[in-house]
């Protein structure tokens, strides 16, 4: 593995981290909102796997980021669900509908 | 060699996706986006022999979420191809605050030198004199060698270390704060002179490390095992180490002698009944939250 | 003398320093993959071509109707050539109302991923691109990955037709993954491993040693799975997402062409798939299930890898066997998804939705717990308590391979038995109306070490 390192999985998951922030931020449709933090969960992941291949962190790594795969699913169900309502709702996706709480 | 080319192939793969996930605007076009980003994931996650993790990936995010949100997308689309432009000004706006952000985290990750910080933690950020002088005149050292040792290390600021023990006994030396202290000043050429035969050498911050280069200095020092990540097998196979692990058996520790009590540990069982228990709640919420309702004939 | 082929991949063949067709480490990978994938593609691409022709034959003769006859000479064997002439030279068409880009990218995903999963299939002792110790579990995560492409596929064609279909297949993929994946699971509980190449070479021996006739549970689960993967390769009655009556081809109603073939390629390489893993699953992969036979083809593949030069014809030969085995028992699989195809009516799409949740998913978890209950509880009624004995046993080996050896020591103690008491079975045999109580008296007079066996072993030899 000459020239990767550690350092190299960090700049990905930092990548795949701002992408998803930036996706959850601009992004109007709440499907797409929920890929963005689907991103952020990856970079996240990518981190943990890397750490526990290149520190002494070992598979509590590996452990972390199957727990993070396994409650992304379980959150995309749900913020499915809430989408699926919120278009039952407002007969639309657009997240800027959703104002009826700003008073 | 062709670990390297891979890993650069699945990064660009990773990024690539990732980045057209947030400009495209089309959402199942995203999801297809999320599917690259994800599936490159995946291969790095492979690259760093983690199969299970990236196995699962493929099977958990790839074929189950990523069908769900599509699922999702034909539920509440109002219309074919449905696009929900965001305003240019807002895009420019978290495009600028996205590249800043990236920057700012990039440039932690390049600022912090990760191999030395594995060095400081065996124990070897600053060795006396003795032990340097024992390695630097070793028999049979290679020419490579020499200089990288005369390279990565440089004699210690500060001569208060004179009485530390050769770093085989202790690793406390990466706790000690003047340690770190003397490690943050950046070194001056005239402090070396001013200490002609220095007691103690510390690392040298200016000379970046790489990690075969750790691994390398360590062995130079007889601390092999407190530099080698852990004893995780190479070239995948870590479902048998991972369910070990989840009953609190620690494999991959046995071997590292930094780790050596921690080879058992409470193990993962606990946090894997909640989310197992908490994977049931939700879907039961989300199969309550997404049921159909009759909807009432409305006047408006 | 110079170990011209002692490597374990090609790969490393490619990499053993100091022979003259020693490569860079990167150009050896890449000749191993592109090596491995010719291979794959070959099976990948004559499968589908010798299926469709099958599918044609077979429905012809379930319809009273001779099928293709002409092209090829008398069964017309090479009617999937011509097909595959004609849709080349047919117009690729992309109706104005789609996607382009997914309309277009929608097949090759589909191809890609059934193609990807043959990756860590063995198709004989050792002759698998990437022997993975989870390649079960690769297997399943991307075989996952062909819905994708369908829903895709149904969704970026701008058709209604194909957007029921595309909607139905991932409603019916997302359910059907779980029970795939839980009726799987059974037969490697009984294993203990996830590797498909030692779950194969376990069940070397006579056919009470394929995992189908391990326990009552997989010989169900058999069954369970084979439907399953018949509802995962959406083929009838099962195929909701092309469903030619209502939906006119559901997800490719637009497509043409080799778009279209694609497709097909992909539904034929995916049964294939399916079917192999079944046979290797249950149906004791490259094994012939005849113990001599297993025996004689084991030994020959020993004798090739304890050689100097890594391999012998020999071992070859074995392996090529087994390879035709394995295809064998995948074809003869996939033969019968064709005749239940033309022989059962098409579900609903509530009916296949009801199968899954309310029948096939329970009977999963009640096999699952089954499966995991059965050792113990057998062990616990034989009363032979060293089978599961945790203590002896060393935990980083598989539980497969520890039923393995208890079948071995206890295949060893009785040949010890006959041995010791030769007259016993003639004694049986003289007394014909001999009842149960009797035989046990006599078992018990005899002083066996361990009564209940032998009276299971009496009963047996009656």
């Amino acid at each position: 593995m000459a020239g990767v390192d550690l350092t190299a999985y960090l700049l990905v998951g930092a990548v795949l981290f701002v992408c998803g922030i930036v996706c959850m931020a601009t992004k109007r449709n709440g499907i797409g909102v929920l890929m963005g933090v689907e991103l952020v969960l990856n970079g996240a992941n990518v981190n943990f796997v890397a750490f526990s291949r290149y520190t002494s962190l070992g598979l509590d790594g590996q452990m972390m980021s199957l727990f993070v795969i396994v409650l992304a699913a379980a959150e995309a169900a749900i913020a499915l669900a809430i989408a699926l309502n919120f278009y039952n709702n407002h007969q639309t996706i657009d997240v800027d509908r959703g104002s009826e709480l700003q008073g | 060699m062709n670990g390297a080319a891979l890993f650069w192939f699945f990064a660009a793969v990773t990024c690539a996706g990732a980045v057209a996930v947030v400009v495209s605007q089309n959402v199942v076009r995203m999801a297809v986006w999320l599917i690259v980003a994800l599936g490159g994931a995946a291969g790095l996650f492979f690259q760093l022999s983690a199969d299970f993790v990236g196995a699962t990936q493929l099977l958990i995010y790839v074929g189950g979420t990523i069908v769900l949100l599509i699922f999702g997308v034909m539920l509440t689309a109002s219309g074919p191809y449905l696009r929900i432009k965001t305003s240019p000004g807002e895009g420019f706006l978290a495009a600028g605050v996205g590249l800043l952000f990236v920057l700012v985290l990039m440039s932690t990750v390049l600022t912090i030198d990760w191999n030395a910080g594995r060095l400081k933690l065996a124990g070897l950020g600053k060795v006396s004199a003795d032990a340097y002088e024992t390695a630097l005149h070793k028999e049979g050292l290679s020419e490579s060698d020499r200089t990288l040792l005369e390279q990565a290390y440089q004699p210690s600021a500060k001569a208060d270390h004179a009485a530390e023990p050769a770093p085989k006994s202790g690793p406390a030396v990466a706790e000690n704060p003047e340690a770190a202290d003397s490690h943050g000043s950046a070194p001056k050429p005239g402090d070396v002179h001013s200490v002609p035969a220095a007691l103690a050498y510390e690392l040298n911050p200016g000379r970046r490390l790489t990690s075969a280069e750790a691994a390398r200095l360590a062995a130079l020092f007889g601390q092999e095992k407190a530099v080698v990540a852990s004893a995780m097998p190479a070239q995948g196979d870590t479902i048998r180490p991972l369910g070990l692990a989840l009953a609190g058996l620690r494999p991959d520790r046995d071997l590292n002698k930094v780790h050596a009590k921690a080879a058992t540990t409470p193990g993962y069982l606990l946090p894997f009944e909640i989310v197992s228990v908490h994977l049931l709640v939700v879907l039961i919420g989300a199969a309550y939250l997404a049921r159909t309702k009759r909807r009432r004939v409305e006047a408006s | 003398m110079q170990p011209i082929l002692a490597a374990g991949t090609i790969a490393d063949f490619f990499r053993q320093p100091g022979t003259w067709y020693q490569v860079p480490d990167l150009a050896a990978t890449l000749i191993a993959a592109v090596i491995h994938a010719t291979l794959l593609i070959h099976i990948f691409a004559l499968s589908a071509f010798i299926f469709i022709w099958l599918e044609r034959k077979v429905a012809g003769r379930i319809q009273d109707r001779l099928g293709p006859t002409r092209v090829g000479g008398k069964f017309g064997w090479l009617q999937s050539l011509a097909d595959g002439i004609k849709l080349i030279q047919k117009e690729d068409l992309c109706p104005s109302a789609a996607d382009g880009m997914l309309f277009r990218v929608a097949p090759y995903i589909a191809c890609a991923a059934s193609f990807a999963a043959y990756i860590v299939l063995p198709l004989s002792d050792g002759w698998v691109a990437v022997d993975s110790d989870i390649a079960l579990f690769i297997l399943l995560g991307l075989l996952s990955l062909e819905v994708v492409a369908i829903v895709l596929a149904g969704y970026s064609s701008g058709s209604k037709w194909s957007l029921f279909g595309g909607m139905r297949e991932a409603a019916q993929m997302v359910s059907y993954e779980i029970p795939l994946a839980l009726s799987a699971l059974i037969p490697i509980v009984a294993a203990g491993t996830l590797n498909l190449s030692d779950i194969a070479r376990m069940q070397s021996g006579w056919l009470v040693n394929w995992l189908i006739f391990q326990n009552p549970f997989t010989f169900i689960a058999f069954f369970v799975y084979f439907a399953v993967a018949t509802a995962e390769c959406k083929r009838a009655p099962f195929d909701l997402a092309e469903a030619e009556s209502e939906l006119v081809g559901g997800f490719h109603t637009e497509y043409s062409g080799m778009r279209w073939s694609f497709f097909f390629m992909a539904e034929y390489a995916s049964m294939l798939l399916v079917s192999i893993v079944a046979s290797i699953l249950f149906l004791g992969g490259w094994n012939t299930g005849i113990g001599p036979i297993d025996g004689w083809l084991d030994g020959l593949r020993a004798s090739g890898a304890a050689s100097p030069a890594g391999w012998s014809f020999g071992s070859w030969f074995a392996n090529l066997i087994g390879c035709i085995i394995t295809l064998k028992k995948g074809a003869l699989l996939v033969f019968v998804q064709i005749w239940v195809r033309w022989t059962l009516p098409r579900l609903r799409i509530d009916q296949v939705m009801l199968t899954c949740f309310k029948y096939l998913l329970p009977i999963c978890c009640v096999l699952f717990l089954g499966a995991v209950a059965w050792p113990i509880v057998l062990t616990k009624a034989i009363g032979r308590p060293e089978a599961i004995d945790w203590k002896k046993a060393k935990i980083s080996k598989p539980l497969g391979e520890r039923a393995h050896e208890v079948r071995v020591r206890r295949k060893a103690e009785r040949a010890a038995d006959v041995d010791a008491k030769p007259a016993t079975p003639a004694a049986f045999r003289g007394e014909p109306k001999a009842d149960r109580g009797r035989v046990a008296s006599v078992a018990r007079e005899e002083g066996a070490v361990d009564s209940s066996r032998d009276v299971a072993q009496a009963e047996v030899s009656r």
